[in-house]
């Protein structure tokens, strides 16, 4: 799959769970993308967001003991597979490509 | 593994179809930050956070269902669509259908600027329209009317106008707190004239409906509240203050004014040649008569009985003598002025069913120059 195919919140996504590590869970996820990213998403589309991305193979998940801070619910751990990490390393060359050779982005005066 | 019973967002979710794990993930994690949010700001703040982020996540969780469900999960989101888009839709029909209080005040009649006319010599009482702010209708009781300026009329809490004589008076209806005035037009009716029939020929345009109301002075009253109605209207329609003919045959029409009424006998003729050889079905006939200065006429009638009629073209002009040969007719002695103010002749014969049975009508040396008028027959066996 091309990483062309994800989306801005994919692969913003995709790189939270790269950088949480075995701590990817929904709740973790979506804390790392406000952090970063300043804006507030709900939990409907980070979670709508990570199925997707599993949908696609990038991500794989399972499930942890039930918690009581959950309501005896569990957390649903994601991780990246060898496909989101290739999607992710093709993602970081095209935006590098992307970048080359742009220098200051200030305005020229004429 | 749930330890709980079903909270109502993890109902919602199954009936939109959302997956089991993707439920217990989102509920899970709003659960998990619910709890360290009633730590950190306050129960209160912490579930106005978790309503708001529950209905935020809806259409994402609504978006995935759809895009992902089967066939029977996009069946159970329509259904439940439909079932929420039918509640709100009773609950706002609901809103609107609730009746609030009194707001407005308006007077039973068309135009409220024109006033209430009241023609009824006897008691007569006066109606409200009660709104409730929406404007739906409320049931008219408890409006107390009192009298304020004008002709002296009676007028009782209730709203019972008595009109004696003409006169203009104002009068302030008034429930709760809301209030309006009125205008009664007091135009009390005596009599009405109208005449014993409303004589057609099929095809004829419409006509004033013949008839006058005469108030308490023995002056004709204009303005006028009533009703008319006309009982068969495959024969005649009332247009306003008009009826118009459309089929050859008979009927009546009702008129009331105040507490005065009048019958009226619609009759639609169809025009013939001649008066003999008469089918059965041919009740309602009239012949066109013309007749200059010292001319006659002999025309044979139908057997049986029958009402005749002439009409004349102009109301100006006397009828011509008309006599019978053959039968016998009331009153005796020819065909007699039966309405007065309407110019309309008639006489009721009864022909026992006999032939050469004629009429002569005649016009005499002196009077109009022509008489023009219509013979109309009406069989009644």
């Amino acid at each position: 799959m091309s990483p062309s195919s994800l989306g801005t919140l994919e692969l913003a996504a995709l790189l939270a769970v790269a950088r949480l590590g075995d701590d990817a869970y929904g709740l973790a996820v979506r804390r790392d993308l406000t952090e970063r990213t300043g804006r507030d998403h709900s939990v409907g589309a980070v979670y709508t967001t990570l199925q997707r991305l599993e949908d696609k193979g990038f991500l794989k998940s399972h499930a942890s003991e039930p918690l009581p801070v959950r309501g005896g619910r569990s957390r649903r751990h994601f991780a990246l597979t060898g496909t989101g990490a290739r999607a992710l390393r093709d993602a970081q060359r095209q935006s590098a490509a992307l970048w080359a050779g742009v220098g200051s982005l200030r305005p020229k005066l004429s | 593994m749930r330890l709980g019973p079903l909270s109502t967002a993890e109902l919602l979710l199954h009936a939109i179809g959302a997956e089991t794990s993707l439920t217990d993930s989102v509920l899970g994690d709003l659960a998990e930050e619910y709890a360290l949010r009633s730590e950190r700001e306050g129960v209160h703040a912490a579930r106005l956070w978790y309503v708001r982020e529950a209905l935020r996540s809806t259409p994402y969780l609504l978006q995935s269902a759809i895009r992902d469900g089967s066939p029977r999960t996009r069946a159970r989101i329509a259904s439940v669509a439909g079932a929420l888009a039918l509640i709100a839709t009773l609950a706002v029909v609901a809103m609107q259908m609730r009746d609030g209080p009194p707001a407005r005040l308006v007077a039973d009649v068309a135009n409220t600027a024109d006033g209430i006319i009241v023609n009824s010599m006897r008691p007569a009482l006066l109606t409200m329209r009660v709104h409730d702010k929406a404007g739906h209708v409320l049931p008219p009781t408890g409006v107390l009317y009192q009298w304020i300026a004008g002709a002296p009329i009676a007028i009782t809490p209730a709203g019972e106008v008595t009109c004696k004589e003409n006169g203009d008076a104002t009068v302030r209806a008034s429930l709760g707190t809301i209030s309006t005035t009125l205008y009664v037009l007091c135009r009390p009716v005596q009599t009405i004239l109208a005449s014993t029939w409303i004589d057609f020929i099929a095809g004829d345009s419409a006509r004033h409906l013949p008839y006058a109301a005469i108030g308490v002075d023995g002056s004709p009253v204009m303005q006028l509240r009533g009703s008319a109605r006309v009982r068969d209207n495959s024969i005649a329609t009332l247009e306003g203050a008009s009826i118009r003919p459309r089929a050859v045959g008979e009927t009546s029409l009702d008129l009331i004014v105040g507490d005065r009424s009048a019958r009226m006998q619609v009759v639609v003729h169809e025009l013939v040649h001649s008066f003999a050889n008469l089918r059965a079905d041919q009740r309602f006939v009239a012949m066109n008569v013309h007749l200059a200065r010292g001319d006659e006429i002999t025309l044979p009638l139908p057997g049986g009985v029958f009402w005749m009629k002439y009409v004349s073209r102009d109301s100006t002009n006397a009828p011509p003598s008309i006599s019978v040969q053959g039968t016998s007719c009331m009153p005796s002695d020819g065909i007699r002025n039966y309405t007065v103010p309407l110019g309309v002749f008639g006489s009721y014969c009864d022909a026992f069913r006999e032939k050469g049975v004629t009429v002569k009508l005649e016009h005499g040396s002196t009077g109009a120059a022509v008489l023009a008028g219509l013979l109309m027959i009406e069989r009644v066996r």
